[in-house]
C-alpha cells in the first residue's frame, strides 16, 4: 500500500515540472524568427500551402488554446505530422527510439560497472598516491568530449582493429545481434565518460559514509572490510548513489544525440539533427518533448527509491 | 617512527602531485589565453584561405597540422578556432551568471512565492537534457554561434541560480545581516549588492570555472553537428567536424581538436576544484 501512496505523492509533485516542461517545449516553435508558416514551407511557398499550415499549427487560435490543443494531441499519441515527408511525427519517434534507449542504457551499465567500484575504491584509499591518480583520471575523463572518445575508439577498435563495426551500424529491428555489436563502441564513449563523473562522486560519498560512527563501531564490532564498504556504507551512501545514476541519464541522452552522428546511428539524435537540417521544426519538437518526458520519468523513479529507501523522507 | 615518516612521505607526493595537475592546468590556461589575443599573430597562414592544390596533406614543416579538404592550414584555423571556442564558451557562461545570479539571489532573498515560482521554472528548465534543449533553441531560431552559445547559456542558468539561491539562503539567516538590518540596512538592492554578493560570489566562481568546461564541450558538440559556428568560421567543434569526414585520409587530424578541448577543460576543472581548496576555510 505504502508504494502506491509514494508513488502517488511523486507523480503529483511532478506535475507542475510537466506542465511547465511542455510550455516550454510548445513555445520553442513559437521562437521561430519571422512567420512560422513561411519557415516551414520555405519562402517560395503557395498561399495555399501557407494557410494549409497555419490552419494545422492553429496559428489562427490565441496563443492558450494553441497551446491545449498541443498538448492534449500530444498526451494522446498525436505529435503532429512532418511537414517534409508527411508522416506521423509519433511512428517516427517510435521508429528510432528505442535504439536511442539500447544505448542509453548499455552507456548506464558501463559508467556504473566501472565508476562505481573505482568510486569505491577510491574512497578506501583516500589521500594516498593510488586516489589522487583515481581521482586525477576521473577529472580528465570528465573532460574529454564523449564523441570525440566515439571517434578514437572508432580508429583503433574499428578501423584498425576490426573488432567491432565502424559507423553505419545496422538497424535494431533488422539485425539484433549485429546491431548491438555495433552500439558497444557508442556505449563505450559514452560510458567512459559517465563512468568517470559517476567515480568522482561515488567517492565523496563513500568517504563520508566511511568516516561515520557507525562504520567506526562496526570495525570495532570485528566486520570484515569487505563487509563495511559494500555491505553498509554503500547502502548509507544509496540516496546520493540514486542522484547519480539519475542524473547520468540526463546526460546520457544528451551525450547520445551528438555520439549517434559520429556512428550514424538512427535514433532520436540523429532524427533531431536530420529535422534541424530539413527545418522540420515539429519534428524538432517532438525530439525535445520526448527526451524531457524520459528525463522526468527517471526523476519520478529516482524520488520514489529515494522515499523508499529512506521512510522519513516525507 | 616508520609509520610517521611513510605518512609524511605520502602526505608529500600527494601534495606534489596535486601542485603538479594543477601548475599544467596554469600553463594550458595560459597558453590557451596566450592564442586567443595572439591567434593572428602566431598562425602561420590566414585561416580561410584556399589551395585546392593542397587538400589533406599530411604534417609538414609548412603545415605544421596537415591541411583540410579545402587545403587550408588546420594550425591556423586550430589557432583561429582557439579564440572563438572561448569566446563563445565565455558568452555561454555570462549569460548563465546574468540570468542565473539573480533569479538566485531574488529567490533565496524573498523566498515564499518568488522562490517557488522561480524553482518550479528551474525544475522545468532542468528537466530537459541541456545538449537537446540547446540543439531545440538553436535549430528553432537559426544555426549560427551566437544563437547557440546563447542556448546553452540559457540551460546552464540553473547550475547558477541554484548555487546563489542557497548561498543566499544561508547568509540570510546570519547574525551580519540581521546585525545590518537593525543598523537601518533597507532596501533589496542595497543589502544585494552591500552584503549578499560578496559573501557569495566565491563558490559562483568556482561553478564559472566548472561551467567553462561544459560550455567548451557544448560549443565542441554543436559545431560538430554543424548548429555553431558556420563556414568558413573556425572552432575546435568545426574543424573536428571537418576532421572527422576524411578520417580514413587523414586521420591524424582530429587528435589535435579533441586534445586541445580535453586539456582546456581538464584545466578549467582543476582550476575550479583549486579556487574551492583556496577559499576553504579549514585549509591551514
Amino acid at each position: 500500500m505504502r508504494i502506491f501512496r509514494v508513488v502517488g505523492t511523486c507523480l503529483l509533485s511532478a506535475v507542475p515540472t510537466l506542465i511547465l516542461a511542455t510550455l516550454i517545449v510548445f513555445l520553442l516553435q513559437r521562437l521561430i524568427p519571422g512567420d512560422p508558416a513561411v519557415a516551414i514551407a520555405g519562402d517560395y511557398a503557395t498561399p495555399e500551402n501557407l494557410a494549409r499550415i497555419r490552419e494545422e499549427l492553429g496559428l489562427d487560435q490565441p496563443l492558450v488554446m494553441q497551446y491545449l490543443s498541443w498538448i492534449g494531441n500530444a498526451f494522446t499519441g498525436d505529435l503532429g505530422t512532418s511537414f517534409q515527408t508527411g508522416e506521423s511525427i509519433t511512428a517516427l519517434v517510435l521508429q528510432r527510439l528505442p535504439v536511442t534507449l539500447v544505448l542509453t542504457t548499455m552507456a548506464l551499465v558501463v559508467a556504473v560497472v566501472i565508476g562505481l567500484p573505482a568510486g569505491v575504491w577510491a574512497a578506501q584509499k583516500v589521500d594516498t598516491p593510488f586516489d589522487r591518480f583515481l581521482t586525477t583520471a576521473a577529472t580528465a575523463g570528465i573532460a574529454i568530449p564523449n564523441f570525440w572518445l566515439g571517434m578514437m575508439l572508432i580508429i583503433v577498435f574499428a578501423l584498425t582493429l576490426g573488432w567491432f563495426p565502424g559507423p553505419g551500424g545496422v538497424s535494431l529491428q533488422s539485425d539484433p545481434a549485429q546491431a548491438l555489436r555495433g552500439l558497444v563502441l557508442p556505449a563505450l564513449a559514452l560510458g567512459l565518460v559517465g563512468g568517470a563523473e559517476i567515480c568522482r562522486q561515488v567517492r565523496s560519498a563513500m568517504v563520508e559514509s566511511l568516516s561515520t560512527d557507525y562504520v567506526r563501531t562496526h570495525r570495532a564490532k570485528g566486520l570484515t572490510n569487505r563487509s563495511i564498504v559494500w555491505k553498509h556504507a554503500l547502502k548509507n551512501s544509496s540516496l546520493p548513489l540514486a542522484t547519480i545514476i539519475g542524473l547520468q541519464v540526463s546526460r546520457l541522452i544528451g551525450g547520445a544525440v551528438v555520439v549517434e552522428a559520429v556512428f550514424g546511428i538512427s535514433g532520436i539524435g540523429s532524427l533531431a539533427v536530420e529535422a534541424t537540417n530539413q527545418r522540420d521544426y515539429g519534428v524538432i519538437q517532438a525530439v525535445v518533448f520526448v527526451a524531457a518526458l524520459i528525463v522526468l520519468l527517471t526523476n519520478l523513479i529516482v524520488d520514489v527509491s529515494y522515499r523508499l529507501l529512506d521512510p522519513r523522507i516525507s | 617512527m616508520t609509520v610517521v615518516t611513510t605518512r609524511a612521505q605520502t602526505a608529500t607526493t600527494r601534495r606534489r602531485a596535486g601542485r603538479l595537475s594543477v601548475w599544467v592546468s596554469y600553463a594550458i590556461l595560459a597558453v590557451v589565453l596566450i592564442v586567443v589575443v595572439f591567434a593572428g599573430v602566431i598562425a602561420p597562414h590566414a585561416p580561410n584561405t584556399q589551395d585546392l592544390d593542397r587538400i589533406l596533406l599530411p604534417m609538414s614543416g609548412a603545415h605544421p597540422l596537415g591541411t583540410d579538404d579545402l587545403g587550408r592550414d588546420v594550425l591556423s584555423r586550430m589557432l583561429h578556432g582557439t579564440r572563438v571556442s572561448v569566446l563563445a564558451a565565455l558568452l555561454a557562461v555570462a549569460i548563465a551568471v546574468v540570468i542565473g545570479l539573480p533569479l538566485g539571489i531574488a529567490a533565496g532573498w524573498l523566498g515564499g512565492w518568488t522562490d517557488a515560482i522561480v524553482m518550479r521554472i528551474v525544475d522545468a528548465v532542468m528537466s530537459f537534457p541541456a545538449i537537446v534543449l540547446a540543439i531545440g533553441i538553436t535549430a528553432t531560431m537559426g544555426p549560427n554561434i551566437i544563437t547557440a552559445m546563447t542556448a546553452v547559456g540559457i540551460v546552464l542558468s540553473p547550475s547558477i541560480l541554484r548555487l546563489a539561491r542557497a548561498q543566499t539562503m544561508a547568509i540570510r539567516s546570519e547574525t551580519y545581516i540581521e546585525a545590518a538590518k537593525s543598523f537601518g540596512a533597507r532596501g533589496l538592492r542595497r543589502m544585494v549588492v552591500t552584503h549578499v554578493v560578496p559573501n557569495i560570489i566565491q563558490p559562483i566562481l568556482v561553478q564559472i570555472a566548472v561551467l567553462m568546461g561544459f560550455a567548451l564541450i557544448a560549443e565542441a558538440s554543436l559545431s560538430f553537428l554543424q548548429l555553431g559556428v558556420q563556414p568558413p568560421t573556425s572552432s575546435w567543434g568545426a574543424v573536428l567536424s571537418r576532421s572527422y569526414t576524411f578520417l580514413d585520409q587523414a586521420p591524424m587530424q582530429i587528435f589535435i581538436p579533441g586534445l586541445a578541448i580535453a586539456a582546456t577543460v581538464f584545466a578549467f576543472n582543476i582550476l575550479g576544484d583549486e579556487i574551492q581548496r583556496l577559499l576553504d576555510p579549514k585549509r591551514k
